[in-house]
């Protein structure tokens, strides 16, 4: 039975009326795994599956205390309810328990060489599936994290992710997350991670697929010197609907946090962006940056961004950027002058915009997955189903009307 | 690694005294309908006034506190004076104003200023303006600059009702909704078309009532072609209760027209100040906001643009300073609604002392604002980490036709600068004053040159002891 839970909650709230401080959801979730699925551990990586709860005490054991805010722009908080923060929030960690689904916990520890885990879940039209998994990485290990959910283009369906990773000293995380489902689907992203001393994690993340997406990350820098650098693409047209919330909090001396987020909306799109850097008292040294540059196609997208800084920490540097337009007519107007219409401009500087995210998954078959996605999505004369691809890109770029 | 800084409060001796207010008129503390209708039999209200603020006391009533923002626990309206008066009238001259009450403006400069620079002061005393002028040959241009209660009654009424709470309607906000039902004072400005007013206008609000409330109304309508510079500032003794000012501000800039609206605040630390100003901009025309929060002990304040016509064009440029106890929200809102539009901010922030700075904004380009512009820069100073500055920026971009920029910094005064500047023989004290009046340089001097001295004084002052 669908309910309805509130995710991506936005840390010091602003104005009711923007509709930003958080996303509303109404959904199913199942305790399904999803019924196609490879999972690849690396040699020497121990799993337990353990109850939503159990491994929530686990977690608690486990990981670093994590601080909840003592105060939200003049308030007493207003939300920070988890003992291990996530970027969609307790509702949605709570949704997933009573779903009843299961997480996996991964241990790994210390190797020689890099470890890779490798999740790809493709799911059936009508399929309803939760993934669940804490990874524990070990001290000075180091590991890459792949997550790949696909789909029939056309297909619906709900698909509920969560990945937390307790990072302990010198350990390194490479997580990408590529999202490709068809157009039907709900998609629920949630990351959490906390770095202990030197640890740093990198993020990849694709956003280019479902019908509504919600995504929410959260890392926190407990340790010195831990670090957390992200690279996010999105493409959003038709219909779809975007709510992405990262919030990084920097905790610990000389942090380092650098988040970059490039997207494309056409048609009618509607995507909601928040993104948090917030120095707490301690965090002396520490820099965050974040920037958003996104690319407006169509007259009927809606675009609303949320670039937040929280500072209670005197020596630390924090900034954030946010580039919000069309096309560069310089751009367009070199490109013509080379014999470059503005349609087919326009496809070059989304391939470029999201190849270059693309290019940093690090696994060849998904990036290839990845890059061919938005192919498809941009270029409907290499889409397998042109005549009727529901995800048509608009050649004429602004008019909301499909090629 | 970084040094500690010990801060000196401000010293706030200038503002910070009082009159005796045992002969002045006083309501009883708290907000009920029997209140607000003796307010309107106090001000001689038509009918249509004392309906909207009793309507505005029923909306007041269901509206909740906002859930988001500093926090405004400690002020309870059961314990505010809505409606304090001194025992006198509205005076044309200096001379006639009552010793006392002249002598709090002439410690705070007034008169002296209205000779030297301005083209007509209006002051307001706690609920009451006290003293209106403005010079003959503006007045011969056609200029109206009056209190909003004349303006009411006389030969402006049908203006007035036409736009009075038109931008600020009472549902805007629980405290929209509380002018609304006890709002006194304040002035009226009409510039005719055409008219350009060299000098400033300025009024100049004192609250000296304990545990009062300032509930003054702003009516500013600059016609098709005209120009105006207008100044405001504010102060108040400090007490041991908590005082309120929630004002309002309505600035309606005709096709082509030109408004400059600036801001001094200084209130004392104990007040709370929710204020609320917004402009409405035909075709071509220019708003300009120019704003120094350095007072009160929280500020809601966030001037709001709507960029209604065609090619119209708004300035924001503010800066807040918040010291101990003090905790200052501040920011702007452009509404973006008219093709080619442009908005530009620039917001600076300064927190010590264990002061909170949060800068809050939005920037909404609606479908219909093709071609539409806008810039944000902000920047934050953070002096200790007992302190505390947060930017809370939104965007909400519904065309594809627009070019949005946002920036922010926020940080601490460079090691770096001060060496330099300690090595050229400076002192590290005088280093640091020199770097944070060289933060807030694009606020003051925007500002016209006293008004730019008493920022520059007063930052000084919040930086001595360094």
């Amino acid at each position: 039975m669908a309910q309805t839970f509130k995710v991506g909650h936005l840390p010091s709230i602003t104005w009711n009326r923007l509709h930003l401080n958080e996303a509303s959801v109404e959904t199913a979730l199942s305790g399904n795994l999803p019924g196609s699925r490879y999972l690849s551990l690396p040699q020497g990586a121990s799993v337990r599956t353990l109850s939503f709860a159990q491994a929530l005490a686990e977690l608690e054991k486990t990981a670093p205390v994590q601080e909840q805010e003592k105060y939200v722009a003049g308030k007493a908080p207003v939300y920070h309810p988890q003992k291990f923060g996530t970027g969609l929030g307790a509702d949605y960690e709570q949704a997933m328990q009573d779903a009843g689904v299961p997480v996996e916990w991964i241990e790994i520890g210390p190797a020689e060489q890099e470890q890779t885990i490798t999740c790809r879940m493709t799911l059936q039209d009508g399929e309803s599936a939760s993934c669940a998994q804490i990874l524990h990485v070990g001290e000075n290990a180091q590991v890459t994290a792949l997550y790949v959910s696909e789909s029939a283009e056309d297909a619906a369906g709900v698909l509920a992710l969560s990945v937390r990773a307790v990072l302990e000293k010198g350990a390194s995380l490479k997580l990408a997350l590529v999202q490709l489902l068809g157009s039907g689907f709900t998609a629920l992203s949630d990351v959490g991670l906390s770095a202990a001393d030197g640890a740093g994690a990198e993020l990849i993340q694709m956003e280019l697929g479902a019908d509504r997406s919600y995504v929410g990350v959260q890392p926190e820098l407990i340790g010195k010197e831990a670090s957390f650098d992200s690279a996010m693409g999105y493409l959003a047209n038709g219909e779809q609907r975007l709510d992405i919330n990262y919030n990084a909090v920097q905790r610990g001396r000389q942090t380092r946090c650098a988040m970059t987020f490039d997207g494309v909306l056409g048609d009618r799109a509607q995507k909601v962006f928040r993104g948090t850097i917030d120095f707490r008292n301690g965090s002396s040294g520490s820099k965050g940056e974040e920037q958003e540059n996104v690319l407006l196609l169509s007259n009927d997208v809606e675009n609303r961004t949320m670039p937040v800084i929280l500072c209670e920490e005197e020596d630390v540097e924090g900034s954030h950027g946010a580039t919000i337009g069309r096309l560069d007519e310089q751009v367009l107007f070199y490109l013509a002058t080379r014999g470059i219409d503005a349609a087919e401009a326009q496809k070059m500087m989304v391939r470029a915009r999201l190849g270059a995210v693309a290019r940093r998954i690090p696994d060849e078959a998904a990036r290839h997955r990845a890059q061919d996605y938005i192919d498809r999505k941009v270029n409907c004369d290499t889409c397998v189903r042109a005549a009727d691809c529901p995800q048509a890109w608009n050649e004429k770029g602004s008019t909301g009307e499909k090629s | 690694m970084a040094n500690t800084q010990d801060i000196a409060d401000v010293d706030r001796s200038l503002y910070d005294f009082r009159d005796d207010e045992s002969d002045f008129y006083r309501l009883d503390e708290g907000l009920t309908e029997e209140i607000v209708s003796r307010i309107s039999d106090e001000k001689h209200d038509p009918d249509w006034m004392r309906e909207f603020r009793l309507k505005s006391l029923r909306l007041y009533e269901q509206i909740p506190v906002p859930n988001w923002g500093p926090p405004v626990d400690g002020l309870d309206m059961d314990h505010i004076a809505t409606y304090v008066r001194a025992n006198t009238g509205m005076k044309g001259t200096w001379e006639e104003v009552p010793d006392d009450i002249k002598n709090t403006f002439e410690k705070l400069g007034i008169p002296q200023a209205e000779r030297e620079s301005l083209a007509g002061v209006g002051a307001q005393y706690d609920s009451e303006l006290v003293y209106h002028n403005v010079r003959q040959e503006v007045a011969d241009q056609g200029v109206v600059y009056t209190d909003l209660e004349s303006a009411l009654t006389g030969e402006y009424a049908e203006m007035v009702r036409e736009h009075f709470m038109k931008l600020v309607p009472p549902t805007d906000h629980k405290f929209a909704a509380l002018h609304g039902a006890v709002w006194s004072g304040g002035s009226f400005v009409y510039v005719p078309k055409g008219v350009t007013v060299e000098i400033p206008l300025q009024s100049y609000f004192r609250l000296n009532a304990r545990g009062a409330g300032q509930f003054e109304h702003t009516l500013i309508i600059v016609d098709e072609g005209a120009d105006l510079h207008f100044i405001e500032g504010c102060s108040a003794p400090k007490y041991n209760v908590a005082n309120l000012h929630a004002g309002c501000v309505e600035l309606y800039v005709g096709r082509n027209a030109r408004l400059r609206y600036s801001t001094i605040e200084n209130w004392s630390k104990n007040m709370y100040n929710l204020n609320t100003k917004r402009a409405l901009v035909e075709e071509g025309a220019t708003m300009e906001w120019v704003s120094g929060s350095f007072g009160s002990h929280t500020s809601y304040l966030y001037p709001t643009t709507i960029l209604k016509g065609d090619n119209s064009h708004c300035e924001f440029t503010g800066i807040t300073f918040a010291g101990a106890g003090q905790n200052l929200d501040t920011g702007a809102r452009m509404v973006h609604l008219g093709k080619n539009t442009s908005s530009y901010i620039n917001s600076k922030s300064i927190s010590k002392s264990g002061g909170i700075s949060t800068y809050r904004s939005s920037i909404e380009v609606a479908k219909t604002a093709s071609g539409a512009k806008s810039s944000v820069s902000c920047g934050s100073l953070m002096l200790d980490s007992e302190s505390r500055s947060d930017t809370i920026p939104a965007m909400d971009i519904r065309t594809a036709d627009a070019d949005i920029g946002h920036e922010a910094k926020i940080g601490r005064i460079g090691d770096d600068a001060v060496f330099y500047l300690m090595s050229r023989g400076i002192s590290e004290e005088e280093a640091r004053a020199m770097i944070v009046s060289g933060f807030a340089n694009p606020v003051s001097k925007e500002l016209p040159l006293e008004y730019a001295a008493e920022m520059n004084n007063l930052i000084r002052l919040e930086m001595e002891g360094m």
